[in-house]
């Protein structure tokens, strides 16, 4: 009998010996666990805030933005002179775009004569495009009309560095028959002189 | 005596940092959005001229120079239709301009060759200084180019030709890349800063 009460005291120490380690265990789990917890999140919000900065340094508020891409690739300049807001035109090597429209296409570096005045391939004058810069040319001076200003034709071209002489001067021809008479080239910044 | 309570935990509670992290995982998109890897800059130019007419003759001796800076495939060619431009330049009108049959007409204008495949923006800054000094009232210049040039050697072209810089001539590529802009005051010095296109159809 007192071999079997001593067996119960004995399981009972076991007992609360066992309960006493599940607990401990239970308790270091939780506060291992809620430590790696608080490492990931706080590696991940100084990342998160590193992103956060450099994007708003590089955030732009210029009225031209150029999405550089295979076949737009602008030219450096050693100019200092910031865009502003006026319409555009952007010749790619593959395409001529107005308003995010695609107007004409261009195959090494030229138009197709389909597309020029008159279906001449000599003209200047790219059809779809002045029609493209008339409508462009109207809505501002529209609104120039109601913000009581003066038309200033003002067009910025944002072309690719590879295409030729020729087919800029056919875009600057076209725009100045749409009556845009001043133009801005699109370049990047920080360009070094004379490479 | 106050005693501080046993088992009581004295751990402060860490910040629930996920509405943060929800706010910043929103801000990130819309911001790269507006973000530009590329500074962009504009560079001025005046509305083309198609078609080079002839000067009208006229007795009054200050003409308009008319100064034509000609990107050609061989390289730079000015030229000046209300001066000489070689004796501007002060240079032997044959050496300025050697034909490549001696028979034929020599090329109107000074010639300043490629440097093996790269236009020599060096040579082209110290001649357009010395015209500048000889004509400083002149300010306006037409730009032209052979059909097939890109659109990258007009931009180098044209940073070429709009500012004075500290020197009046350089020698080497280097220095000349090195070089600043002259200022007066806080105002840059102009050089040829009136470009217009011009297209000879």
């Amino acid at each position: 009998m007192a071999e079997k009460e001593k067996t119960r005291e004995e399981i009972v120490a076991e007992w609360v010996q066992a309960e006493g380690q599940r607990l401990r265990a239970e308790r270091k789990g939780r506060r291992d666990l809620k430590d790696t917890e608080g490492v990931t999140i706080n590696s991940l919000m100084d990342a998160m805030t590193i992103i956060l900065i450099f994007l708003l340094m590089n955030y732009s508020l210029d009225p031209i933005k150029v999405d550089t891409s295979e076949d737009l690739q602008i030219p450096a300049s050693t100019t200092e002179i910031s865009p502003s807001a006026t319409a555009s035109v952007v010749v790619t090597a593959k395409e001529i775009v107005v308003a995010d429209k695609s107007i004409v296409e261009v195959k090494d570096g030229t138009v197709g004569k389909h597309d020029k005045q008159s279906g001449d391939e000599n003209s200047l004058q790219i059809q779809p495009l002045f029609d493209a810069l008339t409508e462009q040319a109207t809505a501002q001076k529209e609104m120039a009309r109601l913000r009581g200003a003066k038309f200033d034709g003002v067009l910025t071209v944002i072309a690719d560095k590879r295409i030729p002489y020729r087919l800029l001067t056919e875009v600057l021809y076209t725009a100045g028959q749409a009556e845009f008479a001043k133009f801005k080239f699109a370049v990047a910044k920080g360009g070094r002189r004379g490479t | 005596m106050a005693r501080k309570k046993k088992g009581v935990s004295t751990d402060v509670e860490d910040l629930n940092l996920v509405p943060i992290m929800n706010l910043v995982v929103c801000l990130i998109p819309i911001i790269l959005y507006g973000t530009v890897m590329v500074k962009v800059g504009v560079v001025n130019v005046n509305a083309p001229k198609f078609g080079m007419g002839k000067a009208t003759p006229s007795d009054d001796e200050e003409k308009p120079l008319n100064l034509t800076l000609g990107i050609e495939e061989t390289g730079f060619r000015l030229k000046a239709g209300g001066a000489d431009i070689n004796q501007l330049l002060g240079v032997d009108p044959a050496a300025a301009a050697p034909a490549a049959d001696p028979a034929a007409m020599p090329a109107p204008g000074v010639l300043i060759p490629k440097k093996g495949d790269t236009y020599d923006y060096v040579e082209l800054y110290n001649k357009l200084v010395v015209i500048k000094k000889a004509k400083p009232d002149e300010s306006i210049i037409n730009l032209t180019a052979d059909s097939k040039i890109h659109f990258e050697h007009i931009i180098k072209s044209m940073d070429a030709i709009r500012y004075q810089l500290e020197q009046d001539s350089y020698s080497e590529m280097d220095a000349y890349k090195e070089g600043k802009i002259r200022k007066d005051g806080n105002k840059r010095e102009l050089l040829w800063p009136d470009v217009v296109f011009a297209v000879a159809q």
